[in-house]
């Protein structure tokens, strides 16, 4: 075996002997190395495999692999980044949080520990945010607003209508963490990271669980509007002639509210008496009755849907005034506690056997603690969540090609192009109206319309449950880079993803992307490392982290082949990493309101400073994310902005530790917080000394004093280069 | 075997060669400008087609096609009754018309660049805001196109649009898919006022600091710490060079009324930090429940004199000739309620008021009864006039107003043609 430095990765899985050296062609000479460190143990070489073009696969006494890989050419220049600079990086991208000089020490005595740290910081609470943040976008679940779901909720029927300011930011941030929420789940308890494209769990609070229950009940179907309610309502032909009142300071038992032979079956309470209404509505209690409805006859059930949210309807015939102005009862109490509203946890999303009936929206226990739904809409993985399908809305046109597209580009980083596509097992859905035979078009749609059909299969192009014979009955077919899989269901779909070989390189890559701000390279050995070690740890998502960020890809340590025809840039600290920079740094609650449906004032006043910094974002059809790399005077204004509200929050603010009265304490704590230059470096003392002098001609500047004086101190602080860029 | 296949496509793609594309991606700034900065500006630009566009959007679904030239010519359309919405006569251009007394009241230069485009926005629901601006067929948000066509000819800071006075998340846009922020005036005043007094010399102080941080980083960074290091020098000054005569009109800047939108938009115009941005006039809102119209009244008054301020704030800095300004709302209402106390959602109608030098002031197209209410009538691609069959019909009259628009800011046909798949220009609206 050759010169092999210390690092050394252990496949953990026995069954992962041949791993796969073949991109280490003859462009890269030099010494060798290993890659990537789990433990930073180095086993006993029991045996070794000489690899294509020099590489080295030694097989461990333990059955574990060590994958030793070519160094790149030590002719090519390469600026080393030092564990001062990558662990304070690294660090701050999977929490938000600054490096301590132990954690750098501890780095630079022995590399390999940095495995071990990732594993730390990936433990903690703050991790968890960035995380949930990053999903939303790698899942495409975000940017979308409340609007985007009313094909699948409906118009009256969710939370539209008058605008309910109250709980539509709610239950959009909800939905959107939804998905996110749950490929957390699956990391925290080390389970397949492959089940986000085959769960049918989900992490879901009580009032989403009634929405996707009573989206179900509901049925737009292609030829439907959602607009004008001409779907076939589910719910009207399983309750017909549904009456229910609204109790006003009501004590009827919710176990009688639901009981069909009690007479208070349908009487549902509101705690709050009926005080305020206006005159036209002093009315108690409010019964929804057949062909009460202003708008449309037997709605009832959707006012009641309405209701559960602490909303009201206008009967007509109890609550309207001339028959024009709208006149809105007291509102009453909601059903869901505050609690309630945002208690998440996994629910199983199944469609119902032969003769079950399925689940009711208004059956609060299940709703609230049920762990089961019964739904005629198929659910599975992240691709039918209903914030991807908000997202990306389809008609009579497209027929579901952007849906299975951008399935394909979360799943497997590739937008449908062809160049990858194979003969499917079936051209049964090819559209002729689309793609006539031999024409230039076809070629693409004899692939993309048969995988297209997995949703058209199941889904409306509302959304909703296909009831369409000819589509139900026309099977998908998957036939992409090398796999081809027919399917009688959407489930299918999620299984054909999960079993495909670009789903691990998939994520590796976006990973390389969240970090870097831009691509590694597929073929390089540390890429493929990383990749191998995830496949080999059954997926695990906290291996590849550990595996891709100790890596020569994200710490820039040493030469590695992805940086030989484009060097590293250093990015900017985009929005979203600023804000929780700040957040965590200063122990301030979501300072930008990124995810806080009900801000304060002071959180509203700086997420709308913050909206002016680029933030991550993902686009139809781009197989990588939007990154912004670059300090425009915009980010510079931004920033400068921000700081200057979050130092608002802090500086001369009793309780925290940024006091004018200890200026110098102050400003050792902006040297931790914000410069992330440890006290042995050399520039320490220049840089404090920066601080200083500034805070000092700040309080002597005319007009100023000691607290505009730390507080210009803190913004420097805050706008220094290792704060505003990735790896500095 | 190519070791860089898959990321050289990608980074290709994106970067062309010194990470061109996507520094030109990533900071907005063209890739013209990034490469000649001092010379791409007058180069890829003429005068002629040096437009940006100042689109103002509501999701509201404001009764603003209630009241315009071409609602005065069916009895069975309702006005307010107030006097200040009397029907009154005036003319745009040569051609005499008639509409409610705000509109008359615009300055003459103005109604003589002014057209009203009658059409369908093909939605009656609020949630479609998105969907009209994206004129119901295309791919991407009209505003992104028309941004995404101007951006590397005017060689703005930025490409992508921005909002000046979104008042719910439904009148959010994007750009290419990605949102792009609602940056209010007051946001604005706040990110670009040079702070005076003890503030700007502590500003000034911090700007110096700031320099000798970089340079400490500067003194063991690598080079592409160094790179970074540059850059964010250089948007200091940029930062700091804006012209401050310019900036100064943000100070007067007080709310985020249409007011302080016309003036925000202005200056970033006059800055030249972006070819799109949308704002909000409100013109009686969802009025329901409005009763003798007393909101649409009001608002048409407070609105049409708004217009009037943002004429007036874009000649003040010179730019009323290159400057196109449009209003798409999310739906019209009802012109025929069975009273005055209210107007419901209508999808059948709209009008679209489009003024700037690159329109020809008139009326284009204009209302036909429809089983329930009245829509927007079948429009001749030539005169735009109004037409009984043939000529541009109803569903694709949203269309025709995205082409229109287009051409009018100079753009080609043919990129128009492929984002917008319906209607056609109508050629009487364009000078």
């Amino acid at each position: 075996m050759r010169d092999m430095n210390s690092r050394v990765w252990t496949a953990i899985a026995a069954g992962c002997l041949l791993v796969s050296l073949s991109s280490c062609d003859g462009d890269i000479a030099g010494g060798l190395r290993s890659v990537a460190s789990v433990d930073g143990g180095l086993p006993q070489a029991d045996a070794s495999v000489e690899g294509p073009d020099g590489s080295v696969i030694v097989i461990g006494e333990d059955g574990g692999v060590i994958i030793v890989v070519p160094e790149v050419d030590a002719g090519v220049p390469w600026d080393v980044v030092p564990p001062a600079v990558y662990v304070p990086r690294i660090k701050s991208l999977l929490t938000g949080l600054a490096a301590t000089q132990a954690e750098i020490d501890a780095v630079i005595a022995n590399p390999d520990a940095l495995g071990g740290l990732i594993n730390t910081w990936n433990a903690l609470p703050q991790a968890d945010d960035r995380w949930l943040e990053f999903f939303v976008s790698a899942f495409q679940q975000g940017q979308v607003t409340f609007d985007d779901y009313m094909d699948q909720f409906g118009y009256f029927g969710g939370l539209s209508g008058p605008k309910d300011s109250r709980n539509e930011p709610v239950m959009l941030q909800q939905f959107r963490e939804s998905f996110p929420r749950t490929a957390l789940y699956f990391v925290k308890n080390n389970q397949p990271f492959t089940k986000v494209l085959t769960t049918r769990q989900f992490m879901l609070t009580p009032p989403m669980a009634m929405m996707l229950t009573w989206s179900d009940s509901q049925h737009v179907g292609d030829n439907a509007d959602p607009e004008l309610q001409n779907g076939r309502n589910k719910f009207r032909t399983r309750f017909p002639n549904f009456t229910w009142q609204a109790d006003f300071g009501g004590t009827v038992p919710l176990s009688e509210t639901l009981d069909p032979t009690s007479p208070n079956y349908m009487h549902w309470n509101s705690s709050v008496p009926l005080t305020s209404a206006p005159a036209v509505c002093q009315v108690n209690p409010v019964v929804f009755s057949n062909g009460t409805d202003q708008y449309s006859p037997n709605r009832n059930g959707e006012w009641l849907q309405n209701f559960m949210f602490g909303r009201i309807v206008s009967p007509a015939k109890v609550c309207m005034d001339t028959g024009r102005g709208a006149v809105y009862p007291q509102p009453p109490t909601p059903q869901f506690t505050a609690t309630e509203m945002s208690t998440w946890r996994m629910v199983t999303i199944r469609q119902p056997a032969a003769g079950e009936q399925t689940s009711v929206f208004f059956d609060l226990p299940r709703m609230r603690t049920g762990t089961e739904l019964v739904l005629d809409t198929p659910r599975v993985g992240f691709f039918t969540t209903p914030s991807f399908f908000a997202n990306w809305q389809t008609n009579t046109s497209n027929q579901a090609r952007v849906t299975i597209n951008q399935t394909l580009i979360v799943a497997m980083g590739t937008s449908f192009d062809g160049s990858k596509s194979i003969t499917p097992v079936s051209e049964a859905a090819v559209n002729g109206e689309h793609a006539a035979v031999g024409s230039v078009c076809y070629g693409c749609h004899q692939t993309l319309d048969p995988m297209r059909q997995f949703f058209r299969q199941a889904y409306s192009l509302h959304y909703h449950e296909q009831d369409v014979a000819a589509q139900k009955n026309l099977k998908g077919n998957f036939a992409f880079d090398g796999v081809s899989v027919g399917g009688n269901d959407i489930y299918a779909l999620g299984d054909a993803l999960a079993a495909h070989p670009r789903f691990p390189t998939a994520w590796t890559q976006k990973l390389c992307v969240y970090a870097n701000a831009a691509p590694c390279d597929e073929d390089d050995p540390d890429f493929i490392a990383a990749r191998d070690a995830f496949v080999h740890d059954n997926y695990n998502f906290r291996t590849l982290v550990r595996a891709l960020f100790s890596s020569p890809l994200v710490t820039l340590a040493k030469p590695t082949t992805t940086f030989l025809n484009d060097p590293p840039v250093v990015s900017i600290v985009r929005r979203e990493q600023m804000c929780a920079l700040l957040s965590n740094r200063l122990g301030l609650n979501d300072i930008c309101a990124l995810s806080t449906p009900a801000p304060t004032a002071t959180q509203t006043a700086t997420g709308k400073l913050a909206a002016s910094l680029p933030g991550a974002a993902y686009s139809r059809g781009a197989e990588l994310p939007a990154l912004p790399r670059e300090p425009t005077l915009f980010y510079r204004l931004g920033v400068e902005q921000v700081c200057n509200a979050a130092a608002a929050q802090v500086v001369d603010i009793t309780g925290q530790p940024f006091q004018s009265a200890q200026p110098d304490a102050a400003i050792d704590l902006l040297m931790k917080t914000f410069l992330e230059v440890q006290v042995n470096d050399p520039r320490y003392a220049d840089m404090r000394a920066v601080l200083k002098s500034h805070f000092t001609a700040a309080k002597m500047t005319s007009g100023s004093d000691a607290k505009k004086a730390l507080t210009s101190t803190f913004v420097l602080a805050c706008m220094a280069p290792s704060n505003t860029g990735s790896g500095l | 075997m190519n070791p860089f296949s898959r990321r050289t496509a990608l980074q290709r793609l994106l970067l062309g060669s010194s990470w061109l594309g996507l520094r030109a991606l990533a900071s907005g700034i063209p890739a013209a400008v990034l490469l000649n900065p001092m010379t791409a500006l007058s180069q890829v630009c003429p005068p002629p087609q040096r437009k940006y566009l100042l689109l103002c959007t509501s999701h509201s679904g404001d009764p603003l096609n209630c009241n315009v030239p071409g609602t005065y010519d069916d009895a069975r359309i309702v006005h307010p009754l107030d006097p200040l919405m009397a029907k009154t006569n005036f003319t745009l251009g040569t051609v005499a018309t008639a509409a409610a007394k705000p509109w008359s009241l615009l300055p003459q230069n103005v109604l003589d660049r002014t057209v009203f485009f009658h059409h369908s926005t093909r939605t009656n629901n609020h949630g479609n805001q998105a969907k009209v601006m994206r004129l119901m067929d295309s791919k991407e948000m009209f505003p992104s196109f028309i941004a995404k066509q101007l951006a590397g000819c005017l060689g703005t800071v930025q490409n992508e649009p921005f909002m000046l006075g979104a008042t719910d998340p439904g009148e959010a846009i994007t750009y290419e898919g990605r949102p792009q922020p609602n940056l209010s005036p007051m946001v604005l005043k706040s990110l670009l006022a040079v702070p005076n007094g003890a503030l700007g010399q502590l500003q000034n102080l911090r700007d110096a600091d700031l320099n000798r941080l970089n340079n400490l980083y500067k003194t063991a960074g690598n080079k592409a710490q160094r790179e970074f290091l540059d850059r964010w020098a250089t948007s200091q000054t940029q930062a700091r060079g804006l012209n401050a005569t310019l900036l100064a009109n943000l100070s007067a800047i007080t709310d985020n009324s249409p007011k302080g939108q016309a003036i925000a938009a202005a200056v970033m115009f006059k800055l030249n930090v972006t070819p799109v941005l949308t704002m909000k006039i409100d013109f009686g809102g969802d009025n329901h429940g409005d009763t003798n119209l007393a909101a649409e009244t009001a608002q048409h008054v407070s609105g049409v004199a708004s217009i009037g301020e943002v004429m007036a704030q874009l000649t003040a800095l010179g730019l009323q000739d290159q400057v196109n300004f449009a209003i798409l709302n999310v739906f019209g209402r009802t012109l025929a309620p069975p009273d005055h106390n209210g107007r419901t959602h209508l999808a059948d109608h709209h009008c679209s008021v489009l003024i700037g030098k690159s329109f020809k002031a008139g009326v284009v197209g204009g209302l036909v009864p429809t089983s329930s209410d009245f829509g927007a009538g079948n429009i001749n691609p030539v005169t735009g006039a109004m037409v009984a069959t043939g000529g541009i019909a109803r569903d694709a009259t949203l269309g025709s107003l995205g082409k229109t628009i287009s051409k009018a800011m100079g753009i080609d046909q043919a990129p128009t043609d492929l984002a917008i798949t319906t209607g056609e220009v109508v050629q009487s609206a364009l000078v």
